[in-house]
């Protein structure tokens, strides 16, 4: 098909004369002197004094960096010369194609859990016999709380949108994601992220250490001091934020992306599972968000959210465990998805009570796990009335999921069965969720659980849920979909040794464990006779389970070099991933459509004929982004469209946040943070410049959006980040609540803030958001001046009041009251910090919108990013509306 | 949705927001002395009544397809349930 644009040839993208290496020359000096500066502070040279010189001299280098970026924008290329590059590596690292990032998610997602995997096994080797000391006490806690993160956070559910990535836009016939870029963004701060958390084994104070869940207080600066840690909780955080763009990316996509034909019905399961996974994940994330900001808040600005008696403990359960019992059902649903694709096809079978799966899934499982966290929480001080609601509401949420099992049961009973390694795997991943989730059911007893909580039963149980249920059905996935990314067949044989001794090793590895219900979980070595033949078995099974994984990748490395070419369908399925797809290459220097299966990787031997061929040249050039190729055939090329802009945002961010963490601890800490917000401030100047010049430019197509018609992509994005934000800011104010309801005594109104200047910045907060609807409603009467004018008042009235906010805050430091001081100083800084940002954003936003119009940006009838930008701005209005009436009048 | 019927005047709509704000501030000097249970929750309506008329005409709530009005529920039901869980347990 032929994405016809509806621009004319003047919303062309514009051509970029070649900068001159002069100016080259002059940017690569600068940045040398950077680092060469940075270097020096680092070598301690010089006195103290002079060593805090150098670091301003860095910081006055990265602004003349920065200056040169603004006004010579030296990483502004044009699309022809992407056109040009066939690198192998540019198209690696640019790409925005969502079968490469999907690729590059489940590479990373491979890597990642090498290194939990070898975590594990280390921890595993401390426990093979009673007094080891393989590990210290400390690299033991180490290992056990970066191996339940990373495998997580980083193996589980990225590997899960790898194959998300892949398939979910073939399955609804979309052309890619709505947000290409912002994907490649999503997967550039999720592989950094990972980065972060694992070199903060390397600095000073270690990595993490208090556990995957991160308890409070132990996450302090007094249990856990030094920057690692610090560093592992800012790693953490850049991960939320790549998750929650991800997440807002395929809820557009599946709403407003879906091809024409592509009704709700017509949706497959594993895309229907993903879009489960994703709502759960755009809610409970900003929760755990607005968490870690109060860790890293409390780590680095002073504040006492986790560290005084009003918050602490329970409060960080409670923020955490909200959060924590949606994320188990983000990490299974998308395995349960591929099993659902797996199970039909290797049974010949329909998949039994479709309909009865979705509604359980969508109306139970979603809603109701974000009501029964409570039950981590059975050992805690919570009242016996709530403890008992939550143990109803756990047990009730089983339900459904018997609903889900029995139909698989019934698909597979009496099907013609093809024993294939997928179907083995999901099989397999069906009896251990079986056994995990009956454990489960134990631990949802008030009375049970307060007999294996905290013991090695939980992990079995945990383990049997995530590791068999997930991991085997991603495994599933893995084979079944092998074929279509690679365009090879796997070696059969392989892989049912993969699945016999996968299944074996996993159950010695576990099994064991539930019989170790009286051996505390955590604990660095014992000396109990009785728990030492379960703790061998395990270790000799984590061996064995961890050693089996490497045929796994030996076979798919051999197999997408030398394997069988994969015929065009290979297991018969019906859905639409397996069709061809329609496609522009370029053939023999001339551009076609041609409907063909092209795998990402591998020669495309299974490509079907091509069954169309028209000249689409023109098409292509008004409606697709810049472009690498990819040789795929005999001359036959596959265009990626591209963008660096993720890569060195999430690059840029990511050496920030290195920065931030050292600045407690070292003179290298602010220089360092200079440098990556250098570096990420030009990546989004450069990614303002490109839509400012329609460089990457993807227009709405003609698709299937019910109930959506008449709203936008774009707008349905905005709407998704403010649910998201809504969270994030209900989380804050919630605990502020907490804190407030548990602290001693609380100022009454006016005594410690004004109730006059407050009253003051909220008026004049409250104005803007109708100036900024004069500023839409004049852009849409086609008066680009009005709409600058009241723009400007909007800009105006916005920076006045953050100016109030930050003369407020100055009035409280001149009278030295700090974040510390109090539990109410503590909720004001922290939650005004955070809303005068979202402010402060808006005045970015502002600023590029005003410029944007300056050069005749916007329309009568092109002004979408104008009313994109007064809801976002109203919303901050809205959300002032309450921290007005918390701080200042309650 | 037809952008002149998306239309409206927004100076009503602001001046119900100054007003219903000073209601708010005068509420906490008149009527919190005698009960600030009752001073609080009226502060706290009020300020529900703002952001609606914020979220309907600002934010364009009131002109968009009642689906999206739909969807806008999910995120206010987690939050309520959030907000009852965790100061739940406080109550001791």
């Amino acid at each position: 098909m032929i994405y016809k644009s509806k621009m004319g040839e003047e919303e062309l993208a514009p051509v970029v004369k070649s900068r001159p290496s002069s100016q080259t020359a002059f940017y690569a000096i600068l940045a040398v002197l950077v680092v060469a500066t940075a270097v020096l502070v680092d070598l301690n040279y010089g006195t103290p004094a002079e060593r805090l010189v150098f670091s301003e001299v860095v910081i006055i280098w990265g602004a003349l960096l920065l200056l040169y970026f603004i006004f010579n924008r030296p990483f502004i290329t044009t699309g022809e010369s992407f056109r040009k590059t066939e690198s192998w590596v540019k198209r690696w690292l640019y790409t925005t194609n969502h079968k490469d990032i999907g690729i590059l998610y489940i590479v990373t997602a491979l890597f990642y859990a090498f290194v939990g995997g070898m975590l594990a096994e280390f921890m595993r080797t401390q426990l093979v016999v009673p007094e080891n000391h393989f590990l210290s006490p400390l690299e033991y806690n180490e290992a056990v709380s970066i191996h339940g993160l990373v495998m997580i956070f980083w193996f589980l559910s990225p590997l899960a949108f790898g194959f998300a990535n892949y398939f979910v836009p073939l399955q609804i016939k979309a052309k890619d994601l709505a947000f290409p870029r912002l994907n490649a963004l999503s997967y550039w701060t999720y592989a950094f992220s990972g980065l972060l958390v694992v070199s903060a084994f390397f600095l000073p104070g270690g990595d993490i250490n208090g556990g995957w869940t991160l308890y409070s207080p132990l996450t302090s600066n007094t249990f856990m001091p030094g920057p690692g840690p610090t560093l592992g909780f800012a790693g953490f955080t850049l991960l939320i934020g790549s998750i929650t763009i991800s997440s807002i990316n395929f809820i557009v996509t599946l709403v407003a992306e879906r091809g024409p034909g592509v009704t709700w019905s017509k949706i497959p399961m594993f895309t229907w599972f993903i879009l489960f996974t994703v709502v759960q994940m755009l809610f409970a994330f900003p929760d755990l968000l607005s968490g870690m900001f109060m860790l890293i808040a409390d780590r680095l600005a002073g504040t006492i959210y986790f560290t005084s008696t009003a918050g602490g403990a329970l409060l960080w359960d409670n923020i955490f465990w909200f959060f924590g019992h949606p994320e188990v059902y983000i990490v299974l649903l998308p395995a349960f998805g591929a099993i659902c694709e797996v199970l039909p096809v290797f049974a010949r079978k329909r998949l039994f009570g479709k309909n009865a799966i979705l509604v359980a899934t969508f109306a139970l499982v979603v809603p109701f796990s974000f009501l029964v966290w409570g039950h981590h929480m059975f050992t805690t001080p919570i009242p016996p009335t709530e403890k008992m609601a939550f143990m109803v509401s756990t047990m009730g949420i089983s339900l459904p999921f018997d609903v889900i099992v029995i139909a698989w049961l019934i698909t597979i009973t009496g099907g013609s069965l093809r024993l294939k390694t997928p179907f083995l795997f999901a099989l397999a991943s069906i009896v251990v969720f079986i056994i995990g989730g009956i454990a489960g059911v134990f631990l949802a007893s008030v009375p049970l659980d307060m007999l294996f909580r905290g013991s090695y039963f939980v992990v079995a149980h945990f383990h049997y849920v995530m590791v068999g249920a997930s991991v085997f059905g991603l495994f599933a996935a893995f084979y079944y979909w092998f074929p279509r990314m690679t365009g090879r067949m796997y070696n059969e044989f392989l892989g049912k040794l993969h699945f016999v001794l996968s299944m074996i090793s996993f159950n010695l590895l576990y099994f064991p464990m539930f019989f170790l219900m009286d051996m505390p979980r955590r604990i660095v070595t014992y000396n109990v006779p009785s728990w030492a033949l379960p703790n061998l078995l395990a270790t000799i099974g984590a061996y064995i389970f961890g050693a089996v994984q490497f045929i796994l990748v030996a076979n798919f490395i051999q197999s997408m070099r030398n394997g069988p070419p994969a015929p065009a369908n290979p297991w018969d399925a019906d859905t639409p991933e397996w069709e061809p797809e329609h496609v522009f290459e370029e053939v023999n220097g001339g551009f076609t459509t041609t409907a063909k299966i092209t795998p990402a990787l591998g020669l495309g031997a299974g490509n079907s004929p091509p069954m169309a061929k028209t000249p689409a040249f023109d098409a292509l050039r008004s409606s697709e982004q810049p472009a690498t190729t990819t040789q795929v055939g005999p001359n036959v090329v596959v265009r990626h469209h591209v963008s660096t802009r993720p890569i060195i945002l999430s690059g840029g961010i990511s050496i920030a946040l290195l920065g931030l963490a050292m600045l407690q601890y070292a003179y290298l800490g602010l220089p360092i943070l200079g440098i990556g917000a250098t570096i990420a401030v030009m990546a989004i100047v450069g990614w303002a410049w490109d839509d400012m010049n329609s460089v990457f430019r993807i227009p709405e197509g003609i698709t299937e959006k019910w109930p959506f018609n008449q709203i936008s992509r774009l707008k349905l994005g905005m709407w998704s980040l403010i649910f998201s934000d809504i969270i994030l800011f209900a989380t804050i104010l919630t605990a502020d609540a907490y804190i407030r309801i548990n602290s001693p005594t609380w100022p009454a109104p006016n005594t410690l803030h004004p109730i006059v200047l407050g009253a003051i910045s909220t008026f004049i907060l409250l104005s803007s958001s109708p100036a900024a609807y004069m500023a839409l409603d004049s852009i849409r009467r086609g008066s680009t001046r009005g709409m600058l004018s009241w723009l400007g008042v909007t800009l105006a009235l916005g920076a006045i009041f953050d100016g109030f906010e930050f003369y407020e805050w100055w009035q409280l430091f001149s009278q030295h009251m700090y974040p510390s001081t109090s539990n109410a100083l503590t909720t004001y800084f922290f939650t005004v910090g955070i809303h005068a940002t979202h402010v402060l954003i808006g005045l970015l936003v502002m600023v590029y919108l005003i410029i944007k119009g300056l050069k005749g940006g916007f329309t009568k009838s092109n002004h979408e990013a104008v009313e994109m930008f007064g809801i976002y701005w109203s919303f901050v209005d809205a959300l002032w509306v309450f921290i007005f009436a918390f701080f200042f009048l309650l | 949705m037809d952008e002149e019927k998306r239309r409206f005047n927004p100076i009503p709509v602001w001046l119900a927001v100054l007003v219903s704000t000073g209601i708010q501030i005068a509420s906490v000097y008149k009527l919190r002395q005698y009960s600030i249970v009752a001073t609080d929750t009226l502060i706290l309506l009020i300020g529900a009544f703002e952001v609606t008329l914020i979220g309907a005409y600002f934010m364009h709530l009131k002109f968009e397809q009642k689906s999206l009005l739909a969807v806008a529920l999910i995120p206010i039901f987690i939050v309520g349930a959030m907000v009852f869980g965790i100061l739940a347990s406080v109550v001791r």
